[in-house]
């Protein structure tokens, strides 16, 4: 079911963690499965300069965050913004269809963070 | 909230520590958890969260799961004389003996056993995913241990299959009885009924649908059904509850304890997490064999 690419990012996870004064976090979370996701990003000159996740899921949903957290880190907001569950998948050399919802959490998680790093960049104006 | 529940969150606060519940844990401890689930669900998703000690509230073959899941971390287990009847069934001797009465057979072990019997293992399974992995390993002759109710459930929907069962059982979930089921369902006919695949065939035949803990959660959630009958141990309906206050919960029958899971008392968590005691250590290899057998359940599941 799962790929040794998946396999890989679940027993290793990229960018696992918490950032102290995060610009942004994003909290999201999947109310048929329960599972929960955090994103954490740092920005400076509009990039991101460091990002983290912290998940309670499956190992897919693990995955996906370790994954989404490697495409974002170093682009620019705008960049990261057009990332999508596709390319979640993509790397990862596929994914199951019952575990597709997974990849859209990552990039709900990732957007939530964002979203939340312009509202406080808004308030400060 | 008491005293008592306020000094076990502050002491979490100060070490970042993570308290994970099993879904039949006493509600005040399910209460104070991080989070609570079926075992596996458990041990997978605290990998995803950056605390070094995690404290489970559960049995000991769970908190072995979540350390064979997460070897770098500090595991404790608060009850640590709490077992699991149904995994101290399977024994690593007999598994091996019968490995050399059926060369090539697969082995499929429940995640109720302990490290060294998933060591001995080819593929772990769950009651979530069982059927799918008979399905998919590549043998025809299965040695699948240790559950003879979730062996009986698993064989019926892959005809194709030959399961070797192990004579093992859950004395909780083995209990209920057909009188019972057929009680109950005069007195609300209109519920649906959920049980787990741990309960004997009688029940498993007479019931709307055969799920493990995380999937009647999800059912009931689900559901359009306003009343429903639960046949698996009674901690479950204390979150199916909480989470559906709108919907009505009943036992399938009266006093389905289990009892190792009811041994975390709010004073043993928090001397435990204070003092870092009663921490789960296990040999190199049979960590590594152990997981082998759950990262095969990846492949397969």
């Amino acid at each position: 079911m799962y790929t040794e690419k998946l396999l890989d990012h679940f027993k290793n996870p990229r960018n696992m963690g918490r950032i102290e004064n995060p610009d942004g976090i994003g909290k999201v979370g999947n109310p048929v499965c329960g599972d929960v996701m955090w994103i954490y990003i740092k920005v400076k000159d509009n990039k991101i300069e460091d990002i983290k996740f912290e998940t309670f899921g499956c190992g897919a949903a693990i995955a996906t965050s370790s994954v989404i957290t490697e495409l974002a880190k170093g682009k620019t907001i705008e960049e990261a913004e057009k990332i999508t569950n596709e390319d979640v998948i993509d790397v990862l050399e596929g994914l199951p269809p019952i575990k597709k919802h997974c990849s859209l959490l990552a990039e709900q998680g990732l957007r939530a963070a964002i979203e939340d790093y312009r509202k406080k960049q808004d308030s400060q104006k | 909230m008491n005293n008592l529940i306020k000094e076990i969150i502050e002491i979490k606060r100060q070490k970042n520590a993570l308290i994970l519940a099993h879904n039949y844990q006493n509600s005040a401890i399910q209460d104070i958890a991080d989070f609570t689930g079926d075992s596996l669900e458990l041990a997978q998703k605290a990998t995803g969260i950056d605390s070094q000690i995690i404290v489970v509230c559960g049995v000991r073959f769970m908190a072995e799961t979540v350390k064979i899941l997460n070897p770098n971390k500090k595991v404790l287990l608060p009850a640590f004389n709490a077992g699991c009847e149904l995994a101290n069934m399977a024994n690593v001797e007999a598994i091996v003996e019968m490995k050399k009465k059926n060369p090539g057979a697969y082995v499929v072990s429940y995640v109720n056993t302990s490290a060294q019997v998933k060591a001995v293992s080819d593929v772990c399974c769950t009651s979530a995913n069982a059927g799918t992995i008979v399905k998919n390993v590549p043998t025809e002759t299965i040695i699948f241990l240790p559950d003879k109710n979730l062996g009986y459930f698993v064989e019926k929907t892959n005809p194709g299959k030959k399961l070797i069962l192990w004579n093992g059982y859950c004395p909780v979930h083995n209990m209920f009885t057909i009188e019972e089921l057929t009680k109950i369902k005069q007195t609300y006919p209109d519920a649906e009924i959920l049980v787990h695949p741990e309960c004997n065939p009688e029940i498993q035949d007479n019931a709307d649908f055969i799920l493990s803990t995380s999937g009647m959660l999800k059912r009931a959630r689900i559901s359009r059904a306003k009343t429903f009958i639960i046949g698996t141990e009674e901690g479950l309906l204390y979150r199916l509850k909480k989470e559906n206050p709108d919907k009505e919960f009943f036992s399938l029958g009266a006093c389905k304890i289990c009892f190792d899971m009811k041994k975390t008392a709010p004073e043993l968590l928090r001397d435990c997490l204070n003092n870092e005691t009663n921490e789960i250590v296990l040999p190199h290899d049979i960590m590594g064999k152990a997981r082998n057998a759950v990262d095969a359940m990846f492949r397969y599941g």
